[in-house]
């Protein structure tokens, strides 16, 4: 019988013969691989199939041939044999749902010159040339929907590369959208968002320095933080050449969105303008509306729900008056309520037109003015009012309410 | 006595949990898709060693008479799994970046297979011989466990299907336990074992 001391040496010899194996077997496994001795991987399918992200189910795997593409096995190399063949064993054809996300990664091809696949283990997406060259990698998905036409991949809309692999801008924005061959960028600086303009190229043509940026199909609305708006076509041409654009109002009508500026002349006068720069006439003009008379004017759309959507939704005008009194003019009623100088200051106007009120809340302060039709405005100090049939909730603060006619007068019939 | 065989015990408690535990988490890895190859291959090197550490530690103190001369020591058998383990580890650490679902890769299931395989019946051996001393309830236990196991790859590999997965996994479970018990027993009956011989010392 071996006595402890000779079975320790016997087992330190095993693992010596092991140690020395381990070796050669290495070495073998490198050698074997290299010179295509031994077939280690098996026999290599003839078309690869990749899963597709985003896409319908039917169409949820493209096939390529294997000549095509060098797959990117280097990259790609997140598997173990060992972790594997468990996955296989376990979750193939295991008729359950898994997240094979190490399986599946999501594949792209472009152009049959470019594939675009995201690892969804190191979140990381790959741009890649056809002999299986790396050209980008970053965090952000690619989005390869303009490649085709103009030769450009986006980076989660923050960022484009060219085809090199270059980015186009210099910085990265908050959001880049496409539009007319122009990339419209916008990013967030302190606080504050603001908006330019780039071509397909790089080159700035207008300094992301505007506060404001509205667009359409073909028209552009760009307002600089002096409060200069202009509204330029799609080739960024001026539409209203000289004349000031000071607002942009828009309201769906319909399916279709209605697109006003309220414009500004030499002299100081306003008038209202659509998209192509013709002048909007009110219906009401012939009766007695000249835009020329009014040193601003705004649109306010009616407060009904029901007519959300509707075609007939209505509106109605706020003129400033040349000595800074507001007047409300709708299609329907023509002058609303006299002018007014209760409404200094910047604030929200709601138009109620099923009762026939119009309500002005001051964006500082809690004197609201209430514009009856036909009748006296009046204003009313609370914190916040709501619009019956035949009175308005007024709260006084946050324990008071009142009720009162849309005259100004004290409702009584309301018996709480 | 060395300090390193003061140590030494602690190795038993290691292979009970660590084995185990190293084989779940890549389990849950290959079952959510999501796979560390790199922490997994430094964590499949400690399995290793401490196979290679508990076979000293048997090899220390197991001292069952020998029955003849064939009779081959459970910490020769418990480094011939250590020792299998390690080639397949070289196996997996250089064929990783060969893994790709493209391939049929049939040749890592037999690698994987038979490295299964040895360590599978090294442990059947190992722990039946220290599972004799404790009852023929235990003995019957860690037989039938394996049995069980053995039966149900066998009809995985025969129907070809997927859907005995889960129970295997269920039976690993169970068979864990039993070692775990069998190691903990063989560890008491150790400790008794050196304070006797401390005391007569």
């Amino acid at each position: 019988m071996k006595t402890v001391e000779e079975r320790i040496k016997d087992l330190k010899k095993i693992a010596m013969i092991y140690l020395f194996l381990g070796m050669v077997w290495a070495v073998f496994l490198i050698v074997a691989e290299k010179t295509g001795w031994v077939n280690f991987r098996g026999d290599e399918r003839d078309r690869y199939y990749l899963g597709l992200d985003g896409v319908d189910e039917s169409f949820s795997q493209c096939s390529l041939n294997k000549m095509d593409f060098k797959l990117p096995y280097k990259v790609f190399n997140f598997l173990s044999v060992k972790d594997g063949v468990l996955t296989e064993l376990i979750s193939c054809d295991a008729g359950k749902e898994i997240d094979l996300r190490a399986f599946h990664p999501i594949y792209e091809v472009v152009d049959d010159n470019f594939i675009v696949f995201r690892d969804r283990i190191k979140n990381k997406s790959y741009l890649m040339e056809k002999d299986g060259r790396i050209i980008y990698e970053g965090a952000n998905s690619i989005d390869a929907s303009l490649y085709e036409e103009y030769g450009l991949f986006s980076l989660d809309d923050r960022a484009f590369i060219n085809k090199e692999g270059k980015e186009i801008l210099d910085e990265w924005y908050n959001n880049i959208v496409f539009w007319n061959e122009k990339l419209l960028v916008e990013k967030d600086e302190e606080s504050n968002t603001y908006y330019g303009v780039f071509d397909l190229n790089g080159n700035c043509i207008v300094d992301p320095v505007c506060v404001e940026e509205k667009h359409g199909d073909d028209w552009i609305y760009l307002k600089d933080s002096d409060g200069n708006g202009r509204l330029l076509d799609s080739e960024l041409n001026d539409v209203i050449e000289g004349d000031k654009v000071r607002k942009y109002v828009s309201y769906n009508k319909g399916v279709s969105q209605e697109n006003y500026f309220i414009v500004q002349d030499n002299e100081g006068k306003c008038y209202i303008c659509d998209e192509k720069g013709n002048e909007y006439i009110a219906d009401g003009y012939d009766r007695g509306l000249s835009w020329k008379d009014y040193k601003d004017i705004d649109i306010m759309f009616s407060q009904n729900d029901k007519q959300d959507t509707s075609t007939n939704r209505k509106y109605a005008f706020i003129l400033t008056t040349l000595d800074n009194k507001i007047e409300i003019y709708t299609i329907e009623d023509t002058f609303f309520a006299e002018p007014t100088d209760l409404i200094t200051g910047e604030g929200s106007y709601y138009y109620f037109d099923d009762l026939d009120v119009v309500c002005f809340e001051p964006y500082e302060g809690n004197t609201k003015v209430i514009i009856p039709k036909g009748k006296e405005p009046y204003t009313v100090e609370c914190l916040g009012m709501a619009f019956y049939d035949d009175y308005i909730e007024v709260y006084k603060d946050h324990f008071e309410t009142y009720y009162i006619t849309y005259d100004g007068e004290e409702y009584n019939e309301k018996v709480r | 006595m060395k300090k390193s065989d003061k140590y030494l015990k602690y190795t038993s408690i290691l292979y009970a949990l660590y084995l185990p535990i190293n084989f779940f988490i890549h389990v849950y890895q290959a079952n959510k898709g999501v796979i560390l190859p790199f922490l997994m291959n430094i964590s499949d090197l400690l399995r290793v060693f401490v196979i290679a550490a508990f076979s000293f530690y048997v090899m220390k103190t197991y001292s069952a008479v020998e029955r003849d001369n064939n009779f081959k020591h459970p910490g020769e058998r418990l480094m011939t799994f250590a020792g299998v383990a390690f080639l397949e580890w070289i196996f997996n650490v250089i064929m990783s970046d060969a893994y790709v679902e493209s391939y049929s890769h049939k040749f890592f299931y037999v690698v994987m297979g038979i490295s299964t395989l040895i360590g599978f019946y090294m442990e059947l051996r190992v722990f039946f011989n220290f599972s004799e001393t404790y009852g023929s309830f235990i003995v019957f236990c860690w037989i039938a466990v394996n049995v069980v196991l053995a039966f149900l790859c066998w009809r995985l590999y025969i129907r070809e299907s997927r859907g005995g997965v889960p129970i295997i996994i269920g039976a690993v479970v169970i068979r864990a336990i039993i070692r775990a018990v069998i190691i903990y027993k063989y560890v008491k009956d150790q400790s008794g074992a050196e304070d006797v011989s401390l005391e007569e010392g």
